[in-house]
């Protein structure tokens, strides 16, 4: 039973940068475009958090950094992309292999390691989590959702508030029409480069806010990468759901729920196995996609592709 | 009449070397329907894109109200007035009908904080129903305005477009080729609704190429040749369509195919019994499709688009799944194949949609003449294609079917719409078929190269080919064709001899209000 709690306290915890990557995701995967630089951009807000705390000693400024680096690689994206028309995949690819180095060789220039910063001395994870007297006393839900940090409590109303905005502003409808008939948004004076700009800049600050859950709120220290495919995972999150908020969420749950089970198992298994276990979120994907693509594969009666009928 | 609401001076397009629009010079008073027409080509559209702000004249000016404006994009026209419906819509299917035409310009709920009001977040749907409610009631548009686009009907898409530009309050309204998707009942619904709007004050600009539905409704037309303005008519008893035609095309042109008086054979080449075709969701989207078709023999399949013709052209081709009956080829069985195994029986196929399922744009001419035989001698022996074999079946194919090339070989992508499906139509009927399965011929081409197209098939049809005719067109299916059927919901409804049945009667079978018996189909199939 412990074990079983325990287990449903690391699926909410491990969740919440999915969930951050993939609401944020959702926006400009439904504007059209198609971003595969979420990864990166985690990976920067992570080590953008510490390391300007670290700098300055102060965590907000580490916060307030990291939000404004992914808002400013987010802007680089759009500028490459949706204006000057570059290739999706060049750019995002581009951004994917400076995340992967620049954190690396910055720690070896200006601290002398290549794995790790550490800031504990001014963070202290354990100061990060929130004792919430309502959840303190109802006794089941309080080992599951109490003592998790600010992110985690604020997670729900972002997502909640996105789909808000999806469906019920006109941002998002929008957002939708930008995504589904670009002509249609254009006949009737809508910028459609500017909805991309704009979905591209929400997605910044959730993968932001996903970078600083991973480096400066639970750990109080950035290791080489620490968002560990979460933007690729999500990327197939967003993808599954079919571009549906709601549907993509319940994805990007479902790969928190593995992630907390391979945190699980590793305490039990040998070193060799359980780095292999790092798979887990890789197989959930081949999985999940599997289970989700064959009855639709089956019902399918056509013999070319469905755009070409 | 009234005043002259909106005026061209010297109105000039260029697109690099190319002039589109030619020191264009008209004029359209306020509350009449002028109609525009010319072949495709002709830069109709380019002088609408004009008026609409999409696109920028070279030089010359357009007047509105008698005074010079500059229109830098479709917003500027429409806060003058000035409102345009697009041949393709510009409709997000996913939305339901009021939601895209408040598109733009949605009404927000206010905040009232402390007595104060402030412009907030969320969008005021019940408003906005309200709204869109009593538009479409003043202007009899017959509309479920909660309805999703993807779900309704062309013609139903067509109003949804008109009442976005109404509800902008636009006074001149241009309608690009309107017609050119609906059924009959639909056609005559939307001259309906163009009559109301010149009573309510509203000045029209039609563009067309489809004379007799001029002749019902402008008042007065323009016709454009090359870029150029050949005149203006008054749309009375004196001005016939025979002469607009030849306006049109610069010289005399038939407008009803002459039909040889070959009969059908009694050799059946082709028979489809009894044929279903299932979707994704297991429902049938082809029910029970039966029909022969003999040497020497069109049979024309016409229907509103939707209805199952688009299915039954993939299951007949090959790419789609049949799930119940047969299909056979001089006797043989050939249900399920696919498309390679189907040209290998000399089965020729022109598809519905040339430039994604027809022909590789980016290919060469010489290449796309000989694709789906590619793989077979002469043009390719142990794997290695054959140069001079190719080019002699370009060559002689270019110089057979008459195809316009600019240079040597370009790619198929720089052809006009009527060349481009010449290229097809060269490489399907060149292989001596004895089948022809032919969706939507003329789709998008010229009055001159559907002339010679429709020539060619029934060519084929005198040399003794079986063919099988798709076209949302109504006179080409019926004048090309021996028999016609007509399909409603995935069904055949009916049946008719081509030479003895009205389009008003064909009309009321496609929008499914009458339906013959399955027996009575069979026995006069």
């Amino acid at each position: 039973m412990d074990l079983f709690l325990s287990l449903l306290n690391m699926t909410v915890e491990a969740s919440v940068p999915y969930l951050l990557i993939t609401i944020g995701g959702v926006f400009v995967a439904r504007a059209g475009v198609f971003n595969i630089s979420m990864e990166g951009c985690t990976e920067f807000s992570a080590f953008a958090g510490i390391l300007f705390t670290f700098v300055t000693g102060k965590i907000w400024v580490g916060v307030i950094c990291s939000i404004l680096l992914a808002l400013f690689i987010n802007f680089v994206f759009y500028i490459f992309t949706v204006k000057l028309n570059g290739n999706l995949s060049v750019v995002g690819t581009g951004i994917n292999l400076m995340a992967a180095c620049i954190p690396a060789s910055l720690l070896s220039a200006l601290f002398f390691t290549r794995s790790n910063l550490i800031a504990t001395n001014i963070i202290n994870p354990a100061d990060m989590m929130y004792d919430v007297p309502i959840l303190r006393s109802i006794p089941v839900l309080s080992d599951i959702l109490n003592r998790q940090t600010l992110i985690t409590y604020l997670t729900p109303f972002i997502v909640f508030g996105l789909i808000l905005v999806m469906y019920k502003t006109k941002f998002g409808i929008y957002v939708r029409v930008t995504g589904e008939n670009p002509s249609a948004a254009q006949a009737v004076g809508i910028k459609t480069n500017r909805i991309k700009m704009y979905c591209l800049l929400i997605s910044a600050v959730t993968c932001a806010l996903a970078g600083l859950n991973l480096s400066v709120e639970k750990l109080g220290m950035y290791t080489i990468n620490m968002s560990a495919n979460r933007g690729f995972i999500c990327l197939s999150a967003i993808n599954c759901g079919r571009k549906e908020p709601g549907k993509a969420c319940i994805y990007a749950l479902i790969f928190g729920f593995v992630r907390a089970l391979q945190t699980i198992i590793n305490n039990f298994v040998p070193v060799a196995i359980s780095s292999l276990l790092g798979i887990m979120p890789y197989v959930a994907i081949i999985v999940v996609l599997l289970i989700v693509e064959i009855p639709n594969a089956r019902k399918n009666h056509l013999r070319c592709f469905r755009d070409l009928a | 009449m009234g005043s002259i609401l909106i005026e061209t001076r010297d109105i000039t397009k260029k697109f690099g070397d190319f002039t589109a629009n030619d020191k264009i010079n008209i004029a359209v008073e306020e509350g009449e329907i002028r109609a525009i027409i010319g072949e495709n080509g002709a830069g109709k559209s380019t002088l609408m894109n004009m008026l609409y702000g999409i696109l920028k004249p070279t030089s010359g000016e357009i007047l509105f109200n008698g005074k010079p404006v500059i229109l830098d994009s479709p917003l500027d026209a429409i806060k003058l007035g000035i409102g345009m419906v697009h041949q393709h819509f510009k409709l997000s299917p996913s939305l339901s009908i009021y939601e895209n035409i408040v598109l733009g310009d949605e009404t927000v709920k206010t905040l009232n904080v402390f007595g104060k009001h402030f412009k907030g977040f969320l969008v005021d749907q019940k408003k906005e129903m309200a709204e869109i409610q009593a538009l479409v009631d003043k202007f009899n548009f017959n509309l479920d305005i909660t309805a999703k686009v993807r779900d309704i009907s062309i013609g139903a898409k067509q109003r949804v477009e008109i009442l976005k530009m109404l509800y902008r309050n636009v006074n001149l309204l241009i309608l690009d080729e309107p017609t050119a998707v609906l059924i009959p009942s639909e056609v005559e619904d939307l001259i309906e609704r163009m009559q109301d709007l010149k009573k309510a004050g509203k000045t029209i600009i039609i563009i067309t190429h489809k004379l007799n539905e001029v002749k019902m409704c402008a008042d007065n037309i323009t016709v454009i040749r090359g870029g150029r303005v050949i005149g203006t008519v008054r749309n009375d008893e004196s001005t016939t369509d025979s002469d607009l035609a030849e306006m049109m095309v610069g010289r005399p042109v038939l407008l009803r195919v002459n039909k040889s008086d070959k009969k059908p054979g009694d050799k059946v080449v082709y028979r489809v019994s009894n044929l279903s075709a299932k979707d994704s969701d297991g429902k049938k989207i082809i029910n029970d499709i039966s029909f022969d078709i003999h040497e020497n023999e069109v049979i024309g399949i016409a229907g509103v688009e939707g209805n199952g013709q688009t299915d039954l052209m993939l299951a007949l081709t090959g790419l789609l799944d049949i799930s119940e009956g047969s299909v056979s080829f001089n006797g043989e069985d050939i249900t399920g194949l696919w498309p390679d195994e189907l040209r290998r029986h000399k089965i020729g196929i022109v598809p519905e949609d040339r430039y994604r399922q027809g022909l590789c744009l980016g290919m060469p001419v010489s290449a796309n003449l000989i694709a789906g035989m590619h793989g077979r001698w002469p043009f390719c022996v142990h794997g290695i294609m054959q140069n001079a074999p190719i080019k002699e079946n370009k060559e002689r194919l270019v110089e057979a079917f008459d195809i316009r090339l600019g240079s040597d070989d370009p790619p198929v992508g720089s052809l006009s719409g009527g060349n481009a499906q010449k290229v097809i139509i060269a490489r399907e009927f060149s292989k001596h078929p004895q089948l022809l399965l032919v969706s939507q011929p003329t789709r998008g081409v010229d009055i001159g190269a559907i002339e010679f197209i429709h020539n060619e098939i029934l060519r084929m049809r005198d040399k003794g080919a079986a063919i099988l005719i798709f076209s949302s067109e109504l006179s080409e299916v019926v004048g090309l064709s021996d028999k016609v059927y007509v399909m409603y919901k995935g069904e055949f409804v009916g049946i008719f001899k081509s030479d003895d049945v009205s389009f008003n009667e064909l009309g009321l079978y496609m929008s499914g209000v009458k339906r013959m018996s399955k027996e009575e189909i069979a026995a006069n199939g």
